[in-house]
């Protein structure tokens, strides 16, 4: 009895071990793998791109920046992204406040339309905004007479990119709300704050750092942008063209420094974001933590 | 502040949640809305709240008609089943959040959470977050957040159903002292027909969206309405059976002297687990000779399985005696016993009749 008894045990502990960890060679072989990915992909074309911009010396890198064309294609993205991400944060805020606190008839669909921006390619969407607002359209040509033009301005590169960036936010805050549920709302609402006190005091201090998070995404990729941009923008220099775009022009006019230095801008673009993305995740972490603290404290 | 529901009917789509309920709950008092699940308490008590609005019918707090009023205004106190705490506040500010709201003055907001923490026993507290608290602490803040403006009425939904048995006993009785003192109307939900019993002045049964009995918590139990009730607040042995002109015939035991129809008429019995006796002897009509077939001690008392020996199928009825007496009778499983009913309540298929003690 006591022998079997032993074996089993035995055969316990090892079968569990097997379970918890893999052998040495499995583990080792995918951190390589994905290292070396990461490597490929990653760190080696951003030497490239710092490589190449700095190849004629850093005074010619300052002057591909400081040229006028680089400069008003900043303006525009910057603008693009200052009117579209604000936008994006409403549309998003009020699609996941729709579909998680409201029933109604055909939700689901909604849910699944929300991503249509992430599943057509930009480029045609970027031309179904020129069939939908160019001249020869109804709209279009009724906003021309109206003195607004949409295609080939910036009016056109927003609605693109507010399009493209539609679905960050809302896919952020949607499975954050749904898990929260409307409880604390309610609750809210009982002890007598109004739909404002209770949006400022309960809903969105709970919802902030996937609104953060969302925002952060959606600007990345409003920054970045090219497709549907391209598309819409006509590529006038000094006037429609944002950074991306502005890149590829002066890389077709074969002046490759110049094209890697204004990438370099998108590149210092990314890393703020993900700098701001680290912060937040490290400020959320330390106020945990220092609640522990407190915990402990009170405890003692 | 009495509240008053007449005739309110509401649906969730063709599932009718409530039915022309009518509710009286007396200004102070503390009233259940027990039930089981499904039956709507729920949803009556989030009308009153005005989280639901009813389809048809009306509420009234006091002489004041609110069916139409935001909850807001209504000025309810509602704890929710999973308390809904503020995450991101502290205990203190989650008790002063009702006042913040209402633009009251901080030394007096001060005031009555400090005054609030004391009757809750959360001193030591006030700085933790919800996340920091155990079950026990978050149901109290969860109660001081909602009594702290002062609310006319205090709604709880299952107020105890999240906590372990030790923590809810305790929280019962002190819930009940709580309303001793500060004599709020109070309406609480539960499924729990002991905590409805234990801790209510008046209990409210309900079942599929209707009204099957309202009274005090001793009417309740010694007169239930109808089988419903008496199966639900009870445990109930249900015998299949009939009565016919020499008496009632159930499983093998006959009561002879209750009553009779020349015609025979199908019936049920319901006898609960505490009404029936073992005894030795068999001595008059309402007993049954049988086996004692299983037998668990739970505490101070047992519980046990008794199969009648005439009983054509294999009905057993559940009896429950106290540990003294299971002993000095020296009952054990496998002896051969007779079962005297004591009191048996029989409902015919049409109509009903009343308790019968023996």
């Amino acid at each position: 009895m006591k022998p079997a008894m032993d074996m089993t045990a035995r055969a316990i502990r090892t079968n569990s071990s097997k379970g918890v960890s893999d052998p040495l060679w499995l583990r080792w072989g995918l951190i390589f793998t994905s290292l070396c990915f990461i490597f490929m992909v990653l760190i080696l074309p951003l030497v490239v791109v710092f490589q190449t911009a700095f190849r004629d010396g850093v005074p010619n890198y300052l002057n591909a920046l400081m040229d006028p064309d680089t400069v008003s294609a900043i303006k525009v993205t910057l603008l693009a992204v200052v009117i579209a991400v604000p936008l994006n944060i409403v549309f998003g805020f009020a699609a996941a406040w729709s579909i998680t606190r409201f029933d109604f008839p055909f939700k689901r669909f909604v849910l699944s339309l929300i991503d249509v921006p992430f599943a057509v390619s930009p480029v045609i969407s970027g031309m179904i905004f020129v069939l939908l607002f160019g001249a020869n359209s109804v709209i279009g040509g009724w906003l021309l007479e109206n003195g607004i033009k949409v295609i080939f301005a910036l009016p056109g590169i927003v609605i693109a990119t507010t399009f493209v960036t539609f679905p960050f936010v809302a896919r952020e805050l949607i499975p954050v709300m749904q898990s929260q549920g409307a409880d604390m709302e309610l609750a809210a609402l009982t002890l007598g704050a109004s739909p404002w006190q209770m949006l400022r005091m309960v809903t969105l201090p709970n919802i902030k750092w996937g609104l953060l998070y969302g925002t952060i995404l959606c600007t990345a990729r409003a920054v970045g942008e090219f497709g549907a941009v391209s598309v819409v923008s006509g590529h006038i220099r000094g006037e429609t063209n944002t950074l991306p775009l502005h890149v590829e022009v002066v890389y077709n006019e074969y002046h490759f420094s110049a094209a890697f230095a204004v990438a370099t801008l998108l590149v210092a673009m990314a890393f703020i974001t993900l700098g701001i993305k680290s912060v937040a995740e490290f400020m959320e972490k330390s106020r945990a933590s220092e609640n522990r603290k407190r915990t402990l404290e009170a405890a003692q | 502040m009495k509240i008053d529901i007449r005739k309110v009917s509401k649906a969730f789509g063709y599932f009718p949640a409530l039915d022309a309920v009518d509710v009286t709950v007396p200004s102070g008092e503390l009233v259940a809305l027990l039930g089981p699940s499904g039956s709507g308490k729920t949803t009556l008590l989030r009308v009153i709240a005005g989280l639901e609005t009813p389809e048809t019918g009306h509420v009234i707090f006091g002489e004041t008609d609110v069916t139409d009023h935001p909850v807001r205004t209504r000025n309810v106190g509602f704890v929710f089943q999973h308390y809904a705490l503020f995450q991101h506040m502290t205990v203190a500010q989650n008790i002063a959040f009702g006042l913040r709201v209402r633009k009251a003055s901080r030394a007096e907001t001060a005031e009555r959470v400090a005054e609030l923490v004391s009757l809750m026993q959360l001193d030591g507290l006030e700085r933790r977050l919800p996340s920091e608290l155990s079950g026990g602490q978050r149901q109290r803040v969860a109660l001081a957040r909602a009594l702290a403006p002062n609310p006319k009425v205090l709604l709880l939904d299952e107020p105890f159903g999240a906590l372990d048995a030790r923590v809810r006993q305790d929280l019962r009785r002190w819930l009940r002292r709580l309303h001793n003192d500060i004599h709020v109307t109070t309406v609480f939900v539960t499924h729990d027909q002991e905590e409805a019993f234990e801790v209510a002045d008046r209990v409210v049964i309900l079942n599929n969206g209707r009204v099957e009995q309202s009274g005090a918590p001793d009417d309740i139990f010694d007169h239930p309405a109808n089988a419903f009730v008496m199966d639900f607040v009870g445990n109930v042995n249900v015998l299949d059976g009939m009565i016919d002109h020499r008496g009632s015939h159930f499983c093998g035991l006959t009561f002879k002297d209750t009553y009779k129809a020349d015609i025979p008429v199908v019936a049920k019995a319901y006898i609960r687990s505490g009404d029936i006796e073992y005894c030795r002897s068999h001595d008059d009509s309402q007993s049954t000779k049988g086996i004692i077939t299983y037998a668990r001690r739970v505490g101070p008392v047992v519980r046990t399985l008794f199969s009648p020996k005439d009983s054509s199928d294999a009905a057993s009825m559940e009896v429950e005696l106290s540990l003294d007496d299971w002993r000095s009778k020296n009952l054990k499983v496998g002896a051969e016993v007779n079962a005297k009913v004591k009191r048996v309540r029989i409902f015919p298929e049409r109509g009903e009749y009343d308790n019968i003690s023996f």
